[in-house]
């Protein structure tokens, strides 16, 4: 039993949170917030984008042997958090945690694909069957899709009707996804595949969690610098203990919640998984009305970099089937006689 | 003790109930429903205005300003009536409930000759010139001056300064300022109540957006505006008085009628976990029971509290309603965004357009925030009505 991360962990983390404070900063978050359309989004997050692809992190869960680099999801849970703490626009979450590992569940199938997009000249994203809205969709030129958990195929997105919708996050760029009658360049089907569904579920389920965590953390340290220097009452509002207070029980909740997401990286078991979607979830939920209330009104503008937070956090917690779906996963688990086992 | 309506006070209700049905079925169909509060503001005034007409604009007035004199039975059963039909959020609200009110009570005979009817018939919009950038729960901290000239016009006040998260300014006709009228005062002494008109040069409107898309609020600059010297409620430097006596009002009849809007949130809430399988869930049912239990005890805590006000003061147990309210429908939000699931991240349109539980969603973020944060309100129930020292300050 162990409960840190290793020296190479940690650093990975440190070098995207460096990156991250250069590139994905409030001011730069409005910059793509505000671009009119694709093209100028697109245009307002390049230098980042190209920052992040010489990262090394292409492939990171994907198997040595298929050119990846071979790590497991609680290697990348701390990058996860990252990533969420800048409310980064980009979907390193989900093509790296998700999308590269369930290409390379197709092997050879999937072969030249994962080549391509390894070395990014293309990029894969991965919607769950019964999703019907995907971030980031209309940057992708290959999509995994399927519309039964027993079968996995990969499309050109060329060939898949997508059709943008705005999120109440303005940093997401939603499209919705319909296969009609599309041919998948490559098709598996049976019970191996209804496996890696669920594993691909289970990774992204955690993952965001891991991104709520970071948003958490990111809005309670705005909060706290908001609160040391906004006066009222010839003080600053941080001295108040109804302020303190407010602040204390939010970071009580990220860091009870920490652990929890950390042994559900470790091990992806469902129950884990599924109590580490709720524990973040209501982190981050009660950072982000923290953060509001003690920003004031300032805290309910557009022009506070705190919405952009706060409203990744609420789209994230959503996702997955949301807080309902996680506790009725821990009841079943709990009815079922499973978690005995899971104990230890 | 009787909670129950009579038979005449039922008839109220029947004569209430067909005028608005009529009307928001008929030529007001498109504002039916509407929250958002700047939604279609020129259809809404024109509401306000046949409101006036009819006279169901400010029932509890006196009739010669408007009103119908109506007792506090009538104005509950309007309130209900109103939210019943689907008629839309009042923008006339700041001048209809909060300076009427105040003109009425604290204001001499000319103020209310001056301003009342026009309230009463939707001719003059009015917002709240409280909040500065200094000044928001420290409100008493205002810097906003006011000084009195003796110019061609006679004696008036010329104001200088900001006032911040103005509501709906854009569309005011005047504004009820709190300011600083004595040089070198601090804290609420020296504060007056001036009643300014906005469509004026000296004083500039800039909308603010909130995270919602919508910029309800604004920003408003006083330089060098200008306002007639008998236009300051109560005693010049006494105006906090007044100030705090506009927030009671606040907390009157108004409450019961947005009670019935949260009812029907609440409905709206239902019917969307019905449609999409949520009301399955026994988390989701129960925080359902429990959103109305705390619907019913707002109720009945709101018709105690109207019952023992008498001349516009209300008993301490007024003080906690705030609290309570705000609380309830931030969590009346959470509670909608965990039935509607993770649709309610798609906007209905390009122009970042919010469905309505969202948007409830977002909306309700500010609810323990404006009128006196959740924070403020416990300082206020704990100094006021419990009595314990006041809250130390940093600068005096």
């Amino acid at each position: 039993m162990d409960f840190t991360f290793d020296e190479e962990q940690r650093l990975a983390a440190q070098s995207l949170r460096e990156l991250l404070n250069d590139h994905c900063q409030g001011s730069d978050l409005r910059r793509a917030a505000n671009a009119r359309d694709l093209p100028s989004f697109e245009a307002a997050c390049a230098t980042r984008r190209a920052r992040l692809a010489e990262l090394g992190l292409a492939g990171a869960l994907v198997p040595a042997e298929q050119g990846g680099l071979g790590l497991g999801v609680v290697d990348f849970v701390l990058l996860a958090e990252e990533a969420g703490r800048a409310a980064l626009p980009e979907p390193l979450v989900d093509v790296e945690g998700v999308a590269h590992p369930l290409l390379a569940t197709l092997g050879e199938l999937g072969e030249s694909t994962l080549q391509e997009t390894l070395v990014g000249s293309a990029l894969v994203l991965s919607a769950a069957p019964g999703t019907t809205v995907l971030a980031n969709a209309a940057f992708a030129q290959y999509l995994l899709l399927s519309r039964r958990d027993d079968e996995l195929a990969l499309y050109r997105a060329s060939d898949i009707s997508l059709t943008h919708r705005e999120s109440v996050d303005p940093l997401r760029r939603l499209s919705e996804v319909a296969l009609h009658d599309a041919k998948p360049i490559a098709r598996v089907t049976g019970a191996t595949t209804s496996s890696a569904w669920q594993a691909a579920r289970a990774r992204s389920t955690v993952l965001n969690a891991a991104q709520l965590l970071g948003l958490g953390a990111r809005m309670l340290e705005i909060a706290v610098a908001y609160s040391l220097e906004r006066k009222q009452f010839g003080k600053a509002i941080g001295s108040n203990q109804a302020v303190k207070h407010a602040l204390a029980d939010v970071m009580v909740k990220l860091e009870f919640a920490r652990p929890v997401v950390y042994a559900a990286a470790a091990t992806l078991a469902p129950v884990r998984v599924a109590h580490a979607a709720v524990a973040a979830a209501e982190a981050a939920d009660r950072a982000a009305r923290a953060a509001i209330q003690v920003h004031g009104a300032m805290g309910y503008s557009w022009e506070v970099d705190l919405q952009f937070y706060a409203k990744r956090a609420w789209a994230l917690a959503g996702l997955n089937g949301g807080r309902s779906a996680q506790f009725a996963a821990v009841h079943q688990s709990l009815l079922r006689g499973e978690l005995e086992a899971q104990w230890a | 003790m009787k909670i129950r309506f009579t038979a005449a006070e039922e008839a109220f209700r029947a004569e209430c109930a067909a005028w608005l049905n009529e009307q928001i079925s008929g030529p007001f169909a498109d504002i039916r429903g509407i929250v958002s509060q700047t939604f279609r503001a020129e259809q809404r005034m024109e509401w306000e205005r046949a409101l006036g007409r009819a006279r169901w604009s400010v029932i509890g007035w006196p009739e010669k300003y408007g009103g119908r004199d109506a007792s506090l039975a009538e104005q509950v059963i309007f309130a209900e009536e109103y939210a019943r039909s689907g008629a839309p959020g009042r923008v006339g609200h700041l001048g209809t409930e909060l300076a009427g009110p105040t003109i009425l009570h604290f204001g001499n005979d000319l103020q209310c000759e001056r301003f009342l009817l026009p309230i009463a018939r939707g001719e003059e919009f009015w917002c709240q010139g409280y909040s500065e950038p200094n000044a928001g729960s420290d409100l008493s901290n205002v810097r906003t001056r006011a000084r009195l000239e003796h110019g061609p016009n006679g004696p008036e006040w010329v104001i200088e300064g900001q006032k911040i998260w103005t509501s709906l300014a854009q569309f005011a006709d005047w504004c009820f300022v709190v300011c600083r009228t004595e040089e070198g005062s601090k804290g609420p002494a020296g504060i007056s109540y001036l009643l300014v008109p906005m469509k004026q040069k000296g004083v500039t409107v800039k909308p603010i957006r909130q995270m919602t898309g919508d910029a309800e609020f604004n920003e408003t600059f006083f330089d060098g505006a200008r306002t007639k010297a008998e236009y300051c409620v109560g005693k010049p430097g006494e105006g906090w008085k007044v100030a705090m006596g506009t927030l009671a009002f606040e907390r009157g009849v108004s409450t019961l009628a947005q009670q019935m809007t949260f009812r029907n949130e609440l409905d709206l809430l239902i019917a969307a976990a019905r449609e999409n399988g949520a009301a399955k869930d026994p988390l989701i049912r129960q925080r359902i029971a429990e959103a109305w239990v705390g619907l019913r005890i707002m109720r009945y805590s709101a018709l105690r509290m109207l019952s023992r006000a008498t001349s516009g003061s209300l008993g301490a147990e007024a003080l906690t309603y705030k609290l309570y309210w705000a609380t309830w429908r931030k969590k009346l939000g959470e509670l909608a965004m965990d039935v509607v699931g993770a649709p309610g991240e798609l906007c209905t349109d390009e122009g970042y357009g919010l469905a309505d539980l969202p948007y409830l969603y977002l909306f309700s973020r500010a609810d323990t925030i404006y009128g006196g944060t959740n924070q403020i309100q416990r300082n206020i129930i704990a100094e006021r009505a419990l009595g314990l020292p006041k809250e130390s300050r940093g600068d005096r």
